[in-house]
């Protein structure tokens, strides 16, 4: 072969660094794709993935740091620039209309055509064309986007991005809802791509796929960039092992809370299968004891929660509460039966942001404040010593309970939701990601609430995907892959390795 | 659901939703005849077209709104509102070219009004045309202290009497209208775009389309054939009438979501909307041909209505049962 | 370590705060979202004052509260629909058929005045009922249920009324009274309607029905995920409101002393005008009742203002229409600086 000069990369970022108020999210990172490579990006949730590739789209500006492709400095002040530059990006909502045909949606905004006339015809020509280079032969041009299932939406996002001059594909989490079959599909569209001499940087945490499929690795923790590897100089376990930190930050360690297996079994679930995304989960839930449910994102736990409380349809199997089956169609039946959920979505499914403080946190107990069973209304007094009782013993800081809950802070506004269960006085608490989004103090305050509500007897399942939260809260840990609750950890058999591999799907092949 | 029991739930909805207002129109016309040997004939025919003239092409510009997801409630009133203006301005002047362009621009402007307050300041359709619906009316009354302004005009003959190959000028307007309307909707940006804001207005504008002026586009091409409607409608009356055709925009809204539009927008067609107004034109003409009173025409009116919405609701509602694939959301797992 | 995948795009991340201090806009904005309708009455009555000198005596307010007294009644119970997300075009109707039912009753001896006007009442809550099952269990917009309805009841409402040639005469002492008493040289009517907003009002504050309302006003899904019944108490608020609209028509064929069939036609743009004047916003989540009643006298003292100065009847629906529209704008303005 002849000696060739090197080849610029087609991206390179350099020394980026981004601020936001309070927080430092990417430090001094670099990053680099060479041309026709599938280069994975790797890390935790806030390791700053996200905020990496936002910048690259033009969504975010760095504060500091440089963007070059294939030698030359770029400027994105706009997502127009970085499209216009063939930079692509495909979220995981994607951003595709339903009601518009495959043809259609490939070529919004762009329909070639006269000043009034759009040329349907060199819409669907061209269209077949992409689809061909893709060797994608099963998608109906004229189908319309929503009878059109996921996996081949993202294929059509992915024609949609060729449709533009494109040299760098940025996919976030596009494996999450698809199944292995339609995954194997993706990556050989994906290769096709590669071999035109296109760039994908493929955002993931499924590290089986990195290892299967990709050239490069590059694992980002912090805000740093930890490392970046030649995939086939490494494996799964080399990964693991640039992902763990050296800081496990005590707080969320937590004391045991003896010995559960001899406790009541306050919940149990037997043969439970949500339609496709969970099959045949069976467990039970002790007295005094905190179960950590983890897993992939789209593994199931989140559906295990909401059918728990009431709000998943599809539901099969068999609940039972302290030994007795019991049937949960709605909040309202899981609240009667003493199980409460605290979603992840702490304002669109937990606040009402309008309303104040003590309003929020009686809401579900406004039975309990009526002034006598005959005359319905709320005795104020009671409600409000009540409430402010919660609130002192949840932390919750305002300046009075009469505060609209709009003006509290992220922690205290999560801490307030917990005061609303607690009321309630429940014996079954599920919390998904309970401290998403909040901050360090607030965060040690939840862990340690969790740790002195399992102290008095409730049974709490805590369901997250920050693996590290998990093993400091839980005294067992559940972990979910593809549907399946496939392994029950006790806290002393955990360690992070052996919890990562399991999160990854473990030994099991599909 | 068991593939067998899955199919037949696919066919029954995609048949009721195809047919089912067809055959509803159908019942409609045989107990019309039934209840009235004169309701089949061409006069009769010729008489329901030109009696809901107005109705059917502002239906036309209201399928446009809807698709794009927008409701409009003021046709009615800017139909009477420009019809005061048109008679105002041909009384004053005896010119009928003036009338018409002045009548053209009050459609216009209202809409440019409407259109701006919802594009670029966000208030909701509704409001915005229910308050033009208001004041629309408040302006028509008030022009005209109430009373009708009644006039004679040669055009007025010309759109009354003739006919070009056997069809009067107001059918043929009515048929201009739609082809021009189907050919808008299915062949330029314009209709591209009115699916696309209905269907994912954030998406499309990501998409580099400029949704606010193609929101207002929409409503500048319903001015157009709210203004047609007018020149229909002061054709009939041979007056600028301001209390004319109350309750025009209900029925037009009807039309198209009795017709399938869907009410969220982002679906629907003119074919759709055509059958719906027929049908309400229909309901209409035969009511009101059994010669009831008042009270008992709006009470099977309503009811009636009432039905047929039914059957547009629950076929779509089969239609969505049987095809869980046509959920238009896009959630992930997790 | 904060998570970062939830960052909006293009914004900076939640500040974490624990200074509970709003700034002067944010304190300018809360309080003109809560006394705004007050501020302005108590401006247009400053207004409307010094330049007709008329509107002040002490016959010309109560003229106007008179005046808004029937559209008062009917607004308490579309505020409640429409701050939980609805709306409800039928309620002229629905007065309609109450007076007619009721008056029916009456004269054709059927039973008493107080057994036919609880039989009105009841007709009415039933029209409600119908209402609310069709929007919430059949998830049709409730614009174009309550316009079925509209029609379909007031036909009814009009075949009602032709069993007895098509209009009547109040004759009923009990309901003549209600027009023309007065208590304490308060009109009656305007009793009536301040009673009913003070019941209504304790309603919805101090009872756990109340709180739930403005919590599912408020967000839904979180009311839902509290165990809130959402789905049953929407349909109880399109109850309540047929109940209201019927009492309004019942006030209304009083003032009227008789029952005809263009009565109440148009009262729903009323009724919705006082409501979205007093900021409740159409597409759901506000709605005070006291606030309600300011935007109905709003226009009473409009209209009336008008009428002082001699503008014709024709353009005050104008004026009305106009109003809607102000009062949209503000309520957009205020929504744009407390999201930005």
């Amino acid at each position: 072969m002849e000696q060739s000069p090197p080849i610029l990369p087609v991206l390179e970022m350099q020394g980026i660094t981004k601020r936001f108020p309070g927080v430092l999210a990417l430090d001094q990172v670099d990053f680099q794709v060479n041309r026709g490579e599938i280069h994975s990006l790797i890390g935790q949730n806030g390791a700053g993935k996200s905020t990496l590739m936002k910048i690259l789209a033009g969504v975010y500006s760095a504060d500091e740091g440089l963007i070059k492709m294939n030698g030359q400095p770029v400027h994105f002040k706009h997502p127009r620039d970085s499209l216009d530059k063939g930079i692509v990006t495909v979220y995981q909502e994607l951003s595709l209309l339903p009601n518009l045909t495959v043809a259609e949606n490939i070529f919004l905004g762009r329909e070639p055509g006269h000043r009034l006339v759009i040329d349907n015809r060199t819409i669907y020509v061209r269209s077949q064309e992409i689809l061909n280079s893709l060797g994608i032969h099963n998608i109906d041009l004229k189908a319309k986007i929503a009878s059109v299932p996921l996996a081949q939406r993202q294929l059509v996002e992915i024609a949609k991005a060729l449709s533009h001059d494109l040299k760098v594909l940025v996919l976030d989490e596009p494996t999450a809802p698809l199944t292995n079959e339609d995954t194997i599909h993706l990556f050989e569209i994906l290769n096709r791509l590669r071999a035109q001499g296109i760039s994908i940087i493929f955002i993931t945490h499924r590290l089986k796929e990195v290892i299967t499929y990709c050239d490069q690795g590059t694992v980002l923790r912090n805000g740093k960039t930890i490392g970046t590897v030649a995939i086939k100089n490494t494996n799964e376990k080399g990964l693991i092992e640039m992902m763990i930190g050296q800081e496990m930050e005590s707080f969320y360690r937590s004391d045991g809370h003896g010995e559960q297996a001899q406790a009541d079994v306050l919940l149990e679930v037997q043969n439970l299968s949500v339609g496709e995304k969970i099959q045949n989960v069976n467990f039970q839930l002790h007295r005094g004891e905190i179960v950590g449910v983890t897993g992939l994102l789209g593994a199931g736990q989140n559906e295990l929660a909401r059918a728990i409380f009431g709000i998943q349809e599809h539901v099969n199997g068999t609940i039972k509460r302290s030994g007795k089956t019991i049937k949960i169609e709605s909040p309202g039946d899981a609240v009667e039966q003493g199980i409460c959920l605290l979603t992840e979505n702490r304002k669109e499914e937990g606040l009402i942001l309008d309303m104040n403080v003590r309003e929020n946190i009686t809401l579900p107990s406004l039975a309990m404040f009526r002034q006598s069973p005959y005359f319905p209304f709320i005795d104020n007094r009671k409600e409000r010593l009540s409430a402010d009782d919660y609130i002192k013993k949840v932390n919750v800081i305002t300046r009075s309970s009469a505060a609209r809950m709009r003006t509290l802070s992220g922690g205290n506004q999560q801490k307030s939701i917990v005061a609303r269960w607690l009321l309630r006085d429940l014996e079954v608490l599920i919390f998904v990601e309970p401290t998403r989004g909040i901050d360090v103090g607030a965060k040690a305050e939840i862990y340690r609430l969790l740790s002195s509500l399992a102290n008095e007897g409730k049974a709490i399942i805590v369901v997250s995907t920050d693996h590290i939260e998990i093993m400091g809260v839980s005294d067992r840990i559940f972990v979910m892959y593809q549907g399946r609750l496939i392994k029950q950890f006790n806290k002393a058999d955990v360690t992070e390795e052996n919890l990562l591999a399991e999160i990854q799907g473990g030994s099991r092949h599909e | 659901m068991p593939s067998s029991k899955k199919n037949s739930r696919l066919m029954l909805g995609n048949f009721l939703q195809t047919y089912g207002l067809l055959l509803m129109v159908v019942l409609l016309v045989v107990i019309f005849t039934f209840l009235n040997q004169r309701f089949l004939t061409p006069e009769n025919f010729k008489n329901i077209l030109e009696q809901n003239g107005a109705l059917a092409i502002i239906a036309v510009g209201v399928t446009f709104s809807i698709i794009s997801g927008n409701f409009d409630l003021s046709t009615g009133a800017v139909v009477a509102l420009a019809g005061v203006v048109l008679a105002l301005v041909f009384t004053q002047t005896n010119n009928m070219v003036l009338a018409i362009l002045a009548a053209l621009g009050t459609t216009i402007l209202i809409a440019l009004f409407n259109g701006v307050l919802i594009a670029y300041l966000k208030i909701n359709s509704m409001i915005v045309t229910l308050a033009c619906m208001i004041w629309a009316r408040g302006v028509a009354l008030g022009l005209t202290n109430a009373d009708s302004i009644p006039f004679q005009s040669p055009f007025i003959n010309f759109m009354n009497k003739s006919s070009f190959l056997g069809i009067s000028p107001i059918i043929w307007l009515i048929i201009v209208s739609y082809l021009v309307g189907w050919f808008i909707l299915s062949r330029t940006r314009l209709g591209r775009y009115t699916y696309a804001l209905g269907g994912d207005i954030e998406a499309t504008k990501q998409a580099g389309v400029n949704t606010s002026l193609y929101t207002i586009f929409i409503f500048l091409l319903s001015a157009v054939l709210v203004w047609v409607g007018t020149i229909v409608t002061i054709t009939r009356l041979s007056a600028g009438a301001p209390n004319a055709v109350y309750g025009l925009e209900f029925d037009a809204i009807v039309a198209v979501i009795i017709g399938g539009s869907a009410m969220n927008g982002g679906e629907g067609n003119l074919r759709k909307t055509l059958i719906g107004m027929l049908f309400i034109a229909i309901l209409n003409n035969g009511l009101s041909t059994l010669g009831m009173r008042d009270s008992s025409f709006y009470l099977y009116k309503g009811c009636i209505i009432l039905v047929a919405l039914f059957f547009e609701v629950i076929s779509r509602q089969i239609l969505k049962k049987a095809n869980p694939a046509v959920v238009l959301d896009n959630s992930s797992a997790g | 370590m904060n998570n970062l995948a939830q960052m909006p795009t293009g914004t900076p991340a939640q500040k974490e705060t624990t200074s509970n201090r709003l700034n002067t806009g944010e304190v300018v904005s809360e309080l003109f979202s809560q006394y705004g309708t007050l501020i302005i009455v108590i401006v247009l009555a400053i207004f409307f004052g010094a330049t007709a000198p008329r509107f002040l005596l002490a016959q010309n307010i109560i003229n106007i509260f008179k005046q808004v007294s029937v559209v008062a009644i009917m607004a308490i119970g579309m505020t409640m629909v429409i701050l939980l997300g609805g709306i409800d075009l039928s309620v002229g109707s629905v007065a309609l058929l109450a007076g007619a039912t009721t008056m029916y009753m009456i004269n054709h001896e059927v039973m008493g005045t107080g057994a036919a006007i609880l039989v009105g009442l009841f007709v009415s809550g039933l029209v409600g009922l119908v209402n609310g099952i069709m929007v919430e269990k059949f998830k049709i917009s409730p614009l174009i249920i309550t316009l079925g309805t509209m029609i379909a009841i007031r036909g009814l409402a009009q075949s009602v009324l032709w069993l007895d040639n098509s209009w009547a005469w109040v004759k009923d002492p009990f309901l003549l009274s209600i027009a023309n008493k007065s208590l304490f040289f308060i009109p009656m009517v305007v009793v009536i309607m301040l009673v009913l907003y003070v019941i209504f009002y304790i309603i919805l504050s101090q009872t756990g029905f109340g709180r739930s309302l403005y919590a599912i006003g408020g967000n839904q899904r979180a009311a839902h995920l509290c165990g809130i019944p959402v789905e049953r108490m929407k349909i109880i608020s399109y109850i309540l409101c047929g109940v209201t609209a019927g009492l309004g028509g019942l006030v209304l064929i009083s003032r009227l002393s008789a029952v005809s069939p263009a009565v109440g036609a148009d009262i729903h743009f009323d009724a919705i005008t006082a409501v979205v004047l007093g900021g409740a916003s159409l597409s759901g989540g506000s709605g005070k009742l006291e606030k309600t009643l300011l935007g109905a006298i709003i226009v009473g003292m409009i209209l009336n203002y008008l009428t002082i100065k001699g503008i014709p009847g024709t353009l005050q629906s104008a004026v009305n229409g106009f109003i809607i529209l102000v009062a949209a704008v503000l309520d957009r303005l205020s929504k744009m600086k407390t999201a930005g």
